[in-house]
């Protein structure tokens, strides 16, 4: 399984940068037809047609990429520990900490630098938030929550093996309260006292996704009497899987409608999280069925953190050049969002290789981590 | 070319990225920071693709990659 989990983490790479091509897919959906319809077309008679949906799918097939992240790092937690530790030492955290702070500082300062130059102004309080909050870009809260589940881990590390059932429990319940959390906003419902722990709940990441990280964890720790019942219920995980992609994808939509909103986030949906929990128990049950294009997929896994960090500064230049330079493109969503994964994925890659085979090559992992 | 000077020469070429720099064979490399969560899946497949040993996942653990010497002798012993 081990080396699946470089499969699994390569994959998951590739799916963030498609979920977030999937951003710009939907501003050509909604805010740029005037560059590709005709004038008399309107900017939101898109909203119910098959590329909405479409590219809804896309999107459901890889929201797994940032629970699948989690996964894999509480699983390493699980190897760090050991079998005979108690817990994990702070300076391993420290150390994995460090080079992820500083490629998302060094990053965070590239798009805010980009910004400055666009005209865009901060205060230094602005700045401030901006860098502890994981602001510079939407997808860098990722950065910020892996960074407090590894501050937690060498208390979390003690309860994944002795007390793994009631971690899972509670983590699990405060995903589902989050998940409520999100309901109420998306329904506008107003709670009155409450609305405060809504707010929290819905804006403090670390509550929601806590149980993925905890999974790998306990996962790890308890692979010997996991296995087996994975394998052995493994058809049942697919079907689920199956299912529950379905019901997820139809659940979104019937959320999206009843509240009259153009788009929800998918990751926001119960359902869709049931799903990516059969993907990647299905993953590990599955564990001796061939992956299409494993070789690939293997060598983007331990690129994955720098490909997460970069690949928004390639996907805005590509969606803006496409939009000044070729906008009959913006029309064709399966040639658009090919574009942009590419190169989301590609130059981030060229980027690292370059710095790879370069005199600096030391300093790589302060840069891409 | 031996076990132990292959894993140290891929822990310093594709890990550390740094043929010249110093790895004590007995440095803890997962609490010095050489070590992180792929580097370690890294290893996994390096270890199968080069000396054709395939490590069972119970085994991937912090004591048999704690150093060079703990995952040299863990290969010896087991394999």
């Amino acid at each position: 399984m081990i080396k699946r989990l470089l499969i699994l983490n390569g994959l998951a790479a590739v799916g963030a940068v498609v979920n977030h091509a999937v951003v710009w897919e939907l501003t050509a959906i909604f805010y740029w037809t005037n560059r590709y319809l005709p004038p008399d077309g309107l900017t939101y008679d898109q909203l119910e047609s098959w590329r909405l949906f479409s590219v809804r799918l896309i999107d459901q097939l890889v929201i797994f990429a940032v629970f699948a992240f989690l996964f894999i790092s509480g699983y390493f937690i699980a190897v760090a520990a050991g079998r005979e530790q108690r817990s994990i030492a702070w300076k391993l955290v420290f150390h994995r900490i460090k080079f992820l702070i500083i490629p998302y500082l060094i990053w965070s300062g590239v798009i805010l630098t980009f910004n400055l130059l666009q005209g865009k102004t901060y205060t230094l309080s602005e700045l401030i938030k901006i860098i502890l909050l994981g602001g510079a870009s939407p997808p860098y809260y990722y950065v910020i929550l892996l960074v407090q589940l590894y501050i937690l881990s060498p208390l979390l590390v003690p309860l994944a093996r002795a007390r793994w059932k009631m971690l899972l429990v509670v983590t699990g319940l405060l995903q589902v309260l989050t998940l409520a959390a999100y309901y109420a906003g998306i329904f506008d419902i107003e709670m009155g006292r409450l609305e405060p722990v809504l707010v929290v709940l819905r804006d403090w990441h670390l509550i929601g996704y806590a149980f993925w990280f905890v999974l790998g964890m306990v996962i790890g720790f308890h692979l010997h009497d996991f296995r087996p019942v994975l394998i052995r219920w493994r058809w049942f995980l697919l079907c689920g899987l199956v299912l529950f992609f379905l019901i997820g994808f139809i659940e979104w939509n019937v959320i999206r409608q009843l509240a009259g909103r153009d788009w929800i986030s998918p990751q926001t949906i119960f359902f869709n999280r049931v799903y990516i929990l059969f993907l990647l128990l299905s993953f590990v049950a599955f564990e001796a069925m061939p992956v299409p294009f494993a070789t690939l997929f293997s060598k983007l896994g331990p690129k994955s953190y720098g490909i997460y960090l970069v690949h928004v500064i390639p996907l805005e230049m590509a969606a803006r050049s496409l939009y000044h330079i070729a906008p009959a493109l913006l029309a064709y969503q399966f040639i658009f969002i090919p574009i942009l994964t590419f190169a989301g994925v590609g130059i981030p890659v060229v980027l690292m290789e370059i710095m790879n085979r370069s005199f600096v090559r030391r300093y790589y992992k302060y840069v891409f981590g | 070319m031996d076990r132990k000077t292959a894993l140290i020469e891929f822990i310093k070429n594709e890990v550390m990225r740094n043929k010249n720099a110093k790895l004590d064979e007995n440095e803890d490399l997962l609490s010095a920071g050489v070590l992180d969560s792929l580097a370690i899946l890294q290893l996994v497949a390096f270890i199968e693709d080069r000396f054709g040993i395939k490590i069972p996942d119970e085994e991937v653990v912090f004591e048999n990659f704690q150093s060079v010497n703990a995952l040299t002798s863990y290969l010896e012993n087991s394999h």
